[in-house]
């Protein structure tokens, strides 16, 4: 672990982003102490200024300053993001459990409908799960749950096939231990690491997802500074040249995605050496 | 919104009936106390959101459908200003000193959700902890019937009315006992009769004279808070001249040039 | 690395004829399921509404009575099942339904709609192919070098970031600063093809870059297989430039993995469609969805996610056996 750990922030690409996913991950918790202003507070006297010393980002149309928003808007997506990841990655081992240690028709009818979801758009099965469930963070969490789980079920039963035919399952099957016992508790511990590489790389796809679904217009309520959800509001107004109430925040995803994405790409590329 | 902030464009504006109700309900807590509800109306500063959030596209309201341009409406009754001090004192005598929470929904239309937002940070003064609950419009209204509506079973809402020649329809279907648009749930038998008595009435001078007896029992109820009445916009870009237009919707262009 | 095997025995031909109308069938199969389950999950999605149909056509101030009528009108107070019938034989016959909100047929809609979207698919794929393609390219011949490391983090990054970020950017620094490209991607009505390239190139962009990278890697890697491969040394010892190895062998063996990124690909490309066309008012699939989920209109909706999983199938089923067809391996009867 320590040797991977070291090789890992050999790189410069992994350590650029690991910098940049604890810079917005400090954001997230500290940045209600540190800011400047109240992201909440409105001065509607001071609506719509572009940057300043006062105000470094400028201010927005209820007046609150931009800057501060964006800091604490951090919170938001490296909240629900990991949770939504957390989700798939308990469904998606379960199921990618029971396909590959059960095979036969279990996997092969469990997998036709694997193939069919992965099928479809996640923002395509987001509008429809509009129509029925609603824009609550629920909704966004299932549609995150529901795209992403067939994926980690994939690498996950690909992982088992490896462990089935193994003597230690062979032993416990023999000694007539429960399903579930030989599932989590013999061959989960073993097939964990490609488990932690493909979540990790889903949170980069998580986070790009609750972006696009916040600025469609799921999930997070007003006055939340959530990035999505500020640059939706705004992006109406950069014609007429408003362009700091959208830019941070868009900087600040792309920073996100991008860091998480590197550090990512490091950890898959350490378990392919 | 993004209109009123946009620099390339023209716009013409007329006074116009058309505002946002703010319901609180008069049947649920927080707000079965009258003082509560007028605490409230004195958090908010009314010609800082005309000119913050409407920039200077709207007139003032004083918590009734008499809004200014109304001939029946009586000029003499007291402008509600904002008062922190006698929002405080009227939230102690009320028992709530220590604050209340609710959660004020309402719909994704103009610049409504930024109204709520306003109002969300206006009552933190008086230790008032609201949230949000925004939807789509569809939503908001849900079946339109009580039981199935957010719109007609929120504790606290924000509701867009369109512009009418005459306040007849602001005050009966939002407000009588027995409207179906009373998302207040407000049953004050006093304001049924006034309204009667309004509607009922054959000339301006008697209009007038209960017109007063209404804008004052509203300001002193305030099941819902008329905080603006905004104008009726135009928009042309910028160059075109003579567009005349009315709060009804008609463009008149005889006059119009480039 | 494989190679040519000489021309095969009747017996090893009859197996491989076999081997690929099996190959063929499966995949055929799986699209035609994935099709089924997407229109059963579409139906579900727009049917488990709270409130119900003739509401959401009449809104919210009508009559219960009206609605009651209305909806037996339309047959939607009939069992699911029956409605899902009713549904899928429509469909299959070509009859989409009318829509809710506009109160005309879908298919009115659909056609220009979709025809707009693959415009715009168009030119961000003729954009992000050859740079793609170039890129790998180059990314292989420099392997292990800077230019490749760099190469390398640049796809990567422009594949992750959201596409409506990336178009608000584009749209700030090339719509409204610098004022070279138009902010909408809506032409007026009777506009010359050049005129519509105008407004397509800026909303492409964001799809050119999602794409770039994944494009690159897969070439990157196929060209290097094929620079190491005994062909390729083959070629050279022969006295061939180098020039002309990269294209006559390399090239044509590096593409293979390409087209079934591109096929697979399609998936992502139609996600970032929906965001796009909203983000620069384009009058497409994607935004023709959106407004669809938004405003409750049912029959539009399932039509347009419908034909998106029908466009999607045939074109995945294409690609794979345009791989198939392509590739050596599978061509000779290798089991796979």
């Amino acid at each position: 672990m320590k040797d991977d750990l070291r090789r890992l922030l050999r790189q410069p690409a992994f350590d650029i982003g690991l910098v940049i996913v604890l810079f917005w991950v400090a954001c997230a918790i500290f940045g209600p102490w540190l800011v400047p202003h109240d992201p909440y507070a409105d001065d509607l006297i001071n609506t719509l200024m572009p940057p300043s010393a006062e105000h470094w980002f400028g201010t927005d149309q209820l007046g609150r300053d931009v800057f501060s928003r964006v800091i604490v808007g951090a919170r938001d997506i490296l909240t629900v993001a990991p949770l939504a990841t957390l989700i798939s990655t308990i469904l998606g081992t379960a199921l990618g459990l029971t396909m590959g240690y059960f095979g036969g028709w279990v996997d092969e009818v469990l997998g036709r409908i694997v193939d069919a979801v992965l099928a479809l758009p996640t923002v395509i099965v987001a509008l429809l799960a509009l129509t029925a469930l609603g824009t609550s963070m629920i909704t966004v969490m299932v549609v995150i749950a529901f795209s992403f789980a067939p994926i980690i079920a994939r690498t996950v039963r690909s992982a088992v096939l490896a462990e089935r035919s193994l003597d230690y399952v062979a032993a416990a099957e023999l000694r007539r231990e429960s399903t579930f016992y030989i599932l989590f508790v013999e061959i989960l511990p073993n097939v964990l690491p490609p488990i932690l590489v493909e979540t990790t790389v889903r949170l980069g796809y998580a986070i790009f997802t609750v972006a696009t679904l916040s600025f469609i217009g799921f999930g997070i309520q007003p006055p939340s500074p959530d990035w999505g959800l500020s640059i939706s509001s705004n992006y109406g107004m950069i014609g007429g040249g408003f362009w700091w109430t959208v830019v941070f925040d868009s900087l600040a995803i792309a920073s996100l995605v991008i860091g998480i994405n590197l550090v990512a790409d490091g950890i898959e590329g350490l378990r392919h050496d | 919104m993004g209109l009123l902030n946009d620099p390339s464009v023209s716009i013409l504006s007329i006074p116009s009936a058309a505002h946002q109700q703010v319901h609180m309900r008069t049947d649920m807590e927080p707000f079965k106390d009258k003082r509560v509800r007028q605490a409230i109306a004195l958090c908010l500063d009314r010609p800082k959101l005309v000119q913050g959030l409407m920039k200077g596209k709207a007139q003032v309201g004083n918590d009734s459908p008499f809004m200014a341009a109304y001939p029946s409406t009586d000029p003499s009754v007291p402008q509600r200003q904002q008062d922190i001090a006698k929002a405080k004192e009227l939230m102690a005598a009320a028992g709530m000193a220590g604050g209340f929470k609710t959660t004020l929904t309402t719909e994704k239309y103009l610049e409504i959700p930024e109204y709520a937002v306003l109002i969300q940070n206006a009552v933190k003064e008086i230790g008032g902890d609201i949230t949000l609950n925004i939807l789509d419009q569809g939503a908001y209204y849900g079946d339109a019937v009580p039981g199935k509506s957010p719109w007609l079973d929120s504790d606290m809402g924000i509701t867009d009315y369109g512009h009418r020649g005459v306040p007849n329809v602001y005050l009966q279907a939002p407000l009588a006992s027995t409207g179906t648009w009373n998302s207040a749930h407000f049953n004050n038998p006093e304001y049924d009769t006034l309204v009667k008595g309004y509607v009922a009435a054959l000339d301006l001078e008697s209009q007038r004279v209960t017109a007063s007896k209404i804008q004052t029992l509203l300001l002193d109820e305030t099941p819902v808070i008329f905080g603006y009445f905004y104008d009726f916009l135009t928009v042309t870009r910028q160059g075109v001249n003579g567009v005349v237009a009315t709060a009804m919707g008609h463009l008149m262009l005889g006059q119009t040039s480039l | 690395m494989t190679h040519a095997a000489g021309p095969p025995r009747p017996a090893a031909a009859i197996g491989r004829t076999r081997a690929i109308s099996r190959f063929i069938l499966k995949r055929i199969g799986l699209a035609l399921l994935t099709l089924w389950l997407l229109s059963v999950l579409i139906f579900l999605g727009g049917h488990l509404l709270p409130g119900n149909v003739g509401r959401a056509m009449l809104g919210p101030f009508a009559d219960q009575q009206a609605v009651d009528v209305l909806n037996h009108q339309m047959g939607t107070d009939r069992p699911l099942l029956v409605q899902y019938g009713d549904w899928v034989a429509g469909f299959l016959t070509g009859d989409l339904g009318d829509s809710y909100a506009y109160r005309a047929p879908v298919a009115d809609f659909l056609g220009p709609a979709l025809l707009n979207s693959a415009k715009l698919a168009a030119v961000a794929f003729v954009l992000v192919v050859p740079l793609g393609i170039l890129g790998g390219v180059v990314a292989a011949l420099y392997r292990g070098r800077p230019t490749d490391r760099i190469l390398s983090v640049v796809g990567l990054s422009a594949t992750v970031v959201p596409e409506f970020v990336s178009g608000i950017l584009l749209i700030l620094l090339f719509g409204v600063t610098l004022r070279w490209f138009p902010i909408s991607a809506t032409w007026d009505e009777g506009a010359g093809v050049l005129t519509q390239l105008y407004h397509l190139i800026l909303p492409a962009i964001p799809l050119v870059l999602i794409l770039f990278g994944y494009i690159a890697r897969m070439t990157r890697a196929g060209m290097i297989e094929a620079l190491e491969a005994d062909y390729t040394r083959t070629a050279i010892l022969k006295g061939q430039t180098y020039a002309r190895v990269i294209w006559r062998h390399v090239l044509r063996n590096a593409l293979l993995p390409t087209i079934s990124v591109i096929a697979t690909q399609t998936v992502y490309l139609i996600g970032g469609l929906v965001v796009i066309e909203i983000l620069f008012h384009y009058q497409g699939i994607g935004s023709l969805i959106y407004t669809a989920a938004k405003k409750k209109d049912f029959p539009m909706l399932q039509a347009g996610v419908m034909s998106i999983g029908a466009l999607f199938a045939v074109t995945t089923l294409l690609a794979d056996l345009l791989y198939a067809r392509l590739n050596p391996r599978i061509r000779f009867g290798d089991r796979e």
